[in-house]
């Protein structure tokens, strides 16, 4: 075996003899990662060894040379990560891994999660997981649990020794390119290079490993013998953290799809979703009755087969994915090898998990009666079953295609709706237990007690369903269950099942925080901190069941969901916006920023101007949209098309939002950026599904847009965001709580604490403001102004100067967006393609591009055109008059202007095309804050459509001149405009 | 808890697992959307008429007609598979390799027209290179990194 892979490995180090071709790029780190894995495998094949014969013959050195070589193995593993990592960020492509999943133009970050976004860079990164938490695991337990560490490093070593044959045999990470390496990586799929991507598939890997430290523990106390509740103690947390990582994983995955995929939704019951929610129901239903032994000691065998097949199921799921047996939009592709392998292996996790536990069958002993069906243990038992079935369930829809194949050959398969068919009754029953159940007691609940319990949450839930009936008819909708045509109220029961499960969770609370009151005497918040620092595990599970109840209203939101495409022939004509003039008031010219009379004798400052009945409106339920252009953006990684919608709402805008398309100059087709609106009630969603180009490739401004309304959506991510907290509290540890709870002594430590606590509440703060900001996109950002002339415009006077610039800054203004992290726009190295310098920049604000570009010839294609030998005054004042005046106040000129060449005739052979390096959102904010100065108004023609929605006069900000008569000049710099000024500093032509 | 207590609970229990499974297959089979060539459809295709279905096909050359209506942009086309064409129709947007002669799968339902049968589809799925090949990345490299 060694021979057959070391001089290969050997041969791909050794450095290119002249003679020879420059082939097997000399790599050492190849080399050094190959022996690195291979040291793995043996250091593994010896872990299992010595566990086994340890424990089997109670050699304790036996055992501890297993826990020493398990460390080992984690160094190692941690080692060959650091070399594909290294590999990444030197750009290494002589490695084909690397080549193959990376190029120079990404970014660090990308470079970095690049390790994973492969199928041999993630079967790698899962053993450096495992490797990790079982390091932890091992190194917790290596006392308390001798008799059986043994075995459990040899169950998690069989798991690690199985990866690493795949990654040695067939997946190496550290392959290299036999013949000459690729100048350049394929890179990273596009659609891949997403901030929810470089944590979503590790939080999922992340998820599935920790589920290997349960199973192995799982079969450690059946191999040792050891089947007291010892090990399940030792394994609870970890299940916790396969939960929550599992859950972290799916709903990122499902914020992923939503950002980035354009569905529409966050899940869509595609196999790779569900792969990652099998387990997910078992390792919940796990934790349920793992409580049940533990305070009855009921379901002794019902657990180990949970923790077998949470196990088997990750790894099933691996294989759904991986191999290509289930059809799916994001599967890695179909690979019998692959299949193969992992069916011989999950055969042998459930003959050897299932012999053993046969095997072992009479040591588990008589186990306690059900006593009752009023009891938790019940409620617990029903919860276990509900969530097998859902498991079943998806297991079995996923699958259809396949099984139907296989029972009558032709291939069918079934929709989302028939999940959601089936998963919302059945969610909605755990539902309903996940608010009983804790209600009822322990054994038996008497009468009076179940009366008690469930006299308030009943009341509250009732309640509820009627007010809501009544008040809101739309929430009276029905869904189909179980089978088409059997329709219920579904949504209506959902909210009156939250108002339950929260009811139930606050009486919980509250009660309990008024016992500990009585038995501390401390204050009411004083003794809620205290209940739930206590009884970390039984309140944290109170409060992931209240985030389950926000979850399920977001879901709710689903049923009123509504979509729509629409298909626009051209964006909004500028001529039809009703321009901003001069001083006087020409027909369908106003300022910006005057004072005008509208229908109804209502005096109302002028903000922006848009035509009435413009096909570019259109009319999606309560809201209407407006494209207002279509703009054409080129960086180093992609040409990028964005569409600028504004959003209304009751006469009133409430969003600019920039659907767009990509298309990577790597990536074989566009991808869609989708825009969003998030609000409370429901988010407006918009993707731009195509545009029209005309014969020569050039845009019409038609466009396609695909809309959706979403209600509550918002929803989802705050019931995680519960759920994650609720379940970080249950694995908080005891001795982290004691030392938090114990009175600091100095000023100091209680200045820390407080600052702590601060740390805490700003950071979340900031981080859901700038996570919640949407606003231009970064391809926008740097568009210089170069906007074609509007038709009758071509002399403009200098007041001209003002408004467009405003018109444009108005329309351009909205809600900013903070990065995207990471996300490569090759800002820095911004050029023009140089056919497009040629023609200059193309904008579309009108229709066909005018040639208002200095140089610009007409091609014969463009049938008539002007051959424009200067730049239309208005655009050359805007851009170009505030740099030189400034330059020529400060007596300087751009010292980068290369000598011997006038930088104001650079300027002006560029012209317009001349890009100017404007300092990207900089400059915009410096022409919004100009806007803003003035743009409290109202659009006479919205104002009298929707008469009494008009928009009230908003006080002049701040530190900002309010505009009332004529702007000063403001090409002029504008004395004290700051934004003007910064603008002027900024611009600067480019080279 | 008595043995009649559980007798009751299996039963049920039974009962209940038994009655799902079979309503299960029962609806699952209602729901199921078959999948099937032009050429395969159209030599019975009255037993397709009103299921839900995928229909894959190629798209006949100059058979694309785009209409702009309202604000809605409906087109009709022909999908054609050995010999045998089938007219469909539908809104919305299409996928980018959507145009003459690219591999088509289409999702919607077969209906019986004056003259013949047409299929009014939702969704229109350009078959080969997947937008989510998450994949093209991930796929193995033609020659197989592994060692000689």
């Amino acid at each position: 075996m060694l021979a057959q892979l070391l001089p290969a490995a050997a041969a791909a180090a050794a450095p290119a003899a002249p003679g020879t071709p420059a082939s097997v790029g000399g790599s050492v780190v190849a080399l050094l990662g190959t022996i690195t894995l291979l040291l793995a495998a043996l250091t593994a094949a010896w872990c299992i060894a010595a566990g086994i014969a340890g424990n089997a013959r109670g050699s304790r050195r036996l055992v501890q040379s297993a826990i020493y070589g398990s460390y080992a193995f984690a160094a190692l593993a941690s080692l060959a990560s650091a070399l594909i990592i290294y590999a990444f960020v030197t750009h290494d492509f002589s490695i084909k891994y690397v080549a193959a999943t990376s190029d120079t133009s990404m970014s660090l970050a990308y470079k970095v999660t690049a390790f994973w976004g492969g199928l041999d860079g993630s079967l790698l990164f899962w053993v450096l997981v495992l490797a990790l938490f079982s390091t932890v695991a091992i190194w917790v337990n290596r006392r308390r649990h001798r008799d059986m560490i043994g075995y459990v490093i040899a169950t998690i070593m069989v798991v690690q020794l199985f990866f690493l044959v795949l990654l040695i045999f067939g997946y190496s990470p550290f392959a290299t390119h036999l013949t000459d390496p690729p100048a350049d990586g394929r890179g990273l799929n596009p659609l891949l290079q997403n901030y929810w991507m470089v944590i979503h598939p590790p939080s999922l890997y992340i998820g599935f490993v920790a589920a290997t430290i349960p199973f192995a523990f799982g079969i450690g106390a059946l191999a040792s013998g050891r089947l007291d509740d010892l090990w399940l103690s030792s394994v609870r947390s970890w299940m916790l953290v396969c939960f929550f990582f599992l859950s972290l994983g799916l709903i990122l995955g499902g914020r992923w799809a939503y950002e980035e995929l354009g569905w529409g939704g966050y899940w869509a019951w595609d196999p790779v979703e569900n792969a990652g929610f099998l387990p997910w129901f078992t390792a919940t239903a796990f934790l349920h009755s793992a409580t049940i032994q533990e305070q009855r000691g009921m379901l002794k065998n019902w657990n180990l087969i949970l923790v077998i097949l949470t196990f088997f199921l990750t790894i099933f799921g691996t294989f759904m994915t991986r191999s290509g047996v289930v059809q799916s939009v994001h599967a890695f592709g179909k690979d019998d090898e692959l299949a193969l392998q992992f069916i011989v292996f999950m055969i042998v996790i459930l003959v050897v998990s299932f012999g053993l536990l046969a095997y072992r069958s009479n040591r588990l002993g008589k186990t306690p009666q059900l006593e009752s069906f009023a009891s938790r243990e019940f409620a617990f038992l029903i919860n276990n079953w509900i969530l097998l079935g859902c498991a079943f369930f998806v297991l079995f829809a996923t699958m259809f295609p396949t099984i139907s194949e296989a029972i009558d050959g032709g291939r069918a398969s079934v929709g989302a709706g028939f999940f959601n068919r089936w998963m919302t009754p059945l969610g909605l029953v755990l539902l309903l237990l996940a608010g009983a159940a804790p209600l009822l007691a322990w054994r038996r609940t008497t009468r009076e007690r179940l009366w008690s319990q469930f006299l308030w949450p009943t009341v509250l839930a009732v309640a509820t369903m009627v007010v809501l009936a009544v008040a809101l008819p739309q929430t009276r909708v029905t869904t189909e269950v179980f089978a088409r045509g059997v329709e219920l109220p579904m949504s209506l029961v959902t909210y009156g099942f939250c108002a339950f499960v929260w009811g139930s969770v606050v009486q919980e609370f509250v009660r309990g925080a008024i016992v500990r009151r009585r038995q501390t005497g401390s204050d009411p918040v004083t003794s809620l901190i205290g209940l739930v620092l206590t009884k970390r595990r039984k309140y944290g599970g109170y409060i992931v069941h209240a985030g389950v109840a926000i979850l399920f209203l977001g879901f709710t939101g689903k049923a009123y969901e509504r979509m729509d495409d629409r298909t626009i022939a051209r964006p909004i004509d500028p001529a039809q916006v009703l321009r901003v003039g001069a001083g006087e008031q020409r027909p369908g010219y106003l300022r910006i920023g005057s004072e005008v009379e509208v229908q109804g004798g209502q005096r109302v400052r002028v903000d922006r101007l848009l035509h009435r009945d413009d096909p570019a409106w259109f009319t999606f339920h309560d809201y209407r949209f407006l494209y207002e252009d279509l703009i054409d953006t080129q960086d180093d990684s992609k040409s990028a098309m964005t569409a600028r919608v504004s959003v209304w709402q009751d006469g009133e805008q409430i969003a600019t939002l920039y659907p767009a398309r990509w298309d990577f100059h790597r990536g074989e087709q566009p991808t869609t950026e989708v825009a969003i609106h998030s609000r409370f009630n429901e988010d407006v969603y918009i993707v731009l599904t195509g545009f029209g180009r005309d014969a020569a490739g050039r845009p019409t401004g038609m466009a396609n847009f695909r809309v959706w309304k979403n209600p509550l959506i918002l929803w989802v991510w705050l019931g995680y965001l519960t759920i994650a907290f609720g379940t970080l509290v249950c694995l908080l540890p005891a001795g982290l709580v004691n030392r938090a709870s114990r009175k600091p002594a100095t000023l100091f430590g209680r200045a820390a604490d407080v600052g702590a606590v601060l740390l805490f509440f700003v950071g979340s703060a900031a981080a859901i403001t700038a996570a919640s900001r949407p606003g231009v996109p970064h391809e926008l950002q740097d568009q210089p102004y170069t906007e074609a002339a509007p038709p009758g415009a071509s002399t403009p006077t200098p007041d001209d100067v003002i408004a467009p610039t405003a018109h444009l800054a108005a329309v351009v203004d909205g809600p900013r967006r903070g990065d995207r992290a990471g996300r490569s726009t090759g800002r820095a190295r911004h050029h023009v393609d140089p056919r497009r310098r040629r023609h200059g920049r193309r904008r579309h604000l009108v229709g066909p591009p005018a040639p208002a570009h200095v140089g610009h010839r007409p091609r014969p294609d463009e049938g008539a055109g002007v051959h424009v030998r200067r730049l239309p005054a208005r655009v050359a004042v805007r851009l170009q008059v505030p740099v030189r005046r400034r330059r020529a106040r400060a007596g300087q000129h751009d010292a980068r202007a290369p000598a011997g060449r006038d930088p104001g005739a650079a300027r002006h052979r560029g012209g317009a095309q001349a890009r100017l390096r404007s300092g990207r959102g900089r400059v915009r904010r410096g022409v919004r804050r100009r806007a803003r100065a003035g743009d409290a108004a109202v659009e006479p023609v919205l104002a009298a459509a929707h008469p009494g929605g008009a928009r009230r006069p908003r006080p002049p900000v701040r530190g900002r001149p309010a505009v009332g008569g004529p702007r000063p000049a403001a090409t002029g710099g504008g004395g004290g405009d700051a934004g003007a000024r910064r603008r002027s500093r900024l611009c600067r032509p480019a080279r | 808890m008595n043995t009649q207590t559980l007798l009751k609970l299996v039963v049920t229990s039974a009962v209940v697992v038994v009655g799902g499974l079979g309503f299960l297959l029962y609806s699952s089979r209602a729901d199921a959307a078959r999948y099937a060539m032009v050429d395969v459809v159209m030599d019975g295709p009255d037993q397709w008429v009103g299921h839900d279905m995928q229909i894959h096909g190629w798209v006949e050359p100059g058979s694309i007609r785009e209409q702009i209506e309202g604000q809605t942009m409906r087109r009709t086309f022909v999908l054609t598979k050995g010999g045998k064409r089938i007219a469909v129709r539908h809104e919305g947007p299409t996928p980018d390799t959507f145009k003459d002669q690219s591999e088509v799968v289409a999702s919607g339902r077969l209906a019986k027209v004056e003259g013949g049968y047409e299929f009014t589809a939702t969704e229109l799925m350009a078959k080969c290179p997947s937008k989510y090949e998450g994949a093209e990345a991930n796929r193995k490299l033609d020659d197989k990194p592994r060692f000689h």
